[in-house]
């Protein structure tokens, strides 16, 4: 007779995990430290100052297209949103960091 | 008639050229170069799955901004409204038509008769710090940019 093990539901919370990010602006290539908390916006805002680009521009994160990809990767967004919430970061996950410039 | 010696061209197009490639492979641009005649076509795919293609000409790179332009992916034709995206804002610019940046010298010809080419590298024209955009792998990633965010993209322009 098959036995099957139930465990029970852990509600513990989980530890804000600090995650290792490499993000690459057009230039450059930098690892990150940050937490599952921070968001996409305040990650931005760190690569931002790190490569010492145009604080005012507008940013954002990206995945690399991946082969079997069709279309490219869109933004991450909505930027308030949580580096941890995307079931697609993980430890060592590159990400793209664009710049939108001016239209002038 | 080339203002700059070849070899510094050819120098500062080889520097750049790497990095480059690499946004290439991570964004997934198709990509071709010709060294001899410096320059570059890269394959972009937008939001909904337009194929756009950019012609690059660096001669008298970087004295003055390359030459950039749209190929329209039926017909081969460069330049033309079809072969250009469209934009929320004026960067892809129906006159010309053309990219209004001041890395595109197309847009000195035709959008800016007043910038002076020699600035491209240093312009803060728009409020925006254009040195950040002055490296082959800048300027080629923000109209990847351009290509990619909702926000930002509209289709093509005719």
């Amino acid at each position: 007779m098959e036995t099957v093990e139930h465990s029970e539901p852990t509600h513990e919370v989980r530890p804000d995990k600090e995650l290792s990010i490499f993000i690459s602006s057009a230039d450059e290539d930098q690892e990150f430290q940050f937490k599952r908390s921070t968001t996409v916006g305040e990650a931005i805002a760190v690569a931002v100052s790190t490569f010492k680009l145009d604080p005012n521009d507008a940013y954002d994160l990206t995945f690399p297209k991946k082969p079997h990809q069709k279309k490219p990767s869109e933004p991450l967004l909505p930027k308030d949103r949580t580096l941890g919430s995307f079931p697609e970061i993980k430890d060592g996950t590159q990400l793209i960091l664009t710049a939108r410039g001016g239209g002038v | 008639m080339s203002a700059m010696p070849v070899e510094i061209v050819r120098a500062h197009f080889d520097r750049e050229l790497p990095r480059a490639l690499e946004c290439a492979r991570t964004l997934g641009w198709e990509w071709s170069d010709d060294r001899e005649s410096l320059t570059v076509r890269v394959g972009y795919t937008a939001l909904d799955g337009e194929r756009f293609i950019l012609c690059g000409t660096f001669d008298d790179y970087k004295s003055k901004p390359p030459f950039l332009e749209f190929e329209d992916p039926d017909t081969g034709q460069l330049g033309t409204t079809h072969a250009y995206p469209k934009g929320h804002d004026s960067f892809f610019h129906s006159t010309g038509p053309c990219m209004c940046a001041p890395f595109s010298r197309k847009a000195y010809k035709n959008v800016h008769t007043g910038w002076r080419c020699e600035d491209w590298t240093t312009s803060t024209e728009n409020n925006t710090h254009w040195a950040q955009f002055s490296t082959m792998a800048g300027m080629l990633s923000m109209i990847h940019t351009r290509l990619i965010h909702p926000a930002y993209y509209r289709g093509r322009m005719a």
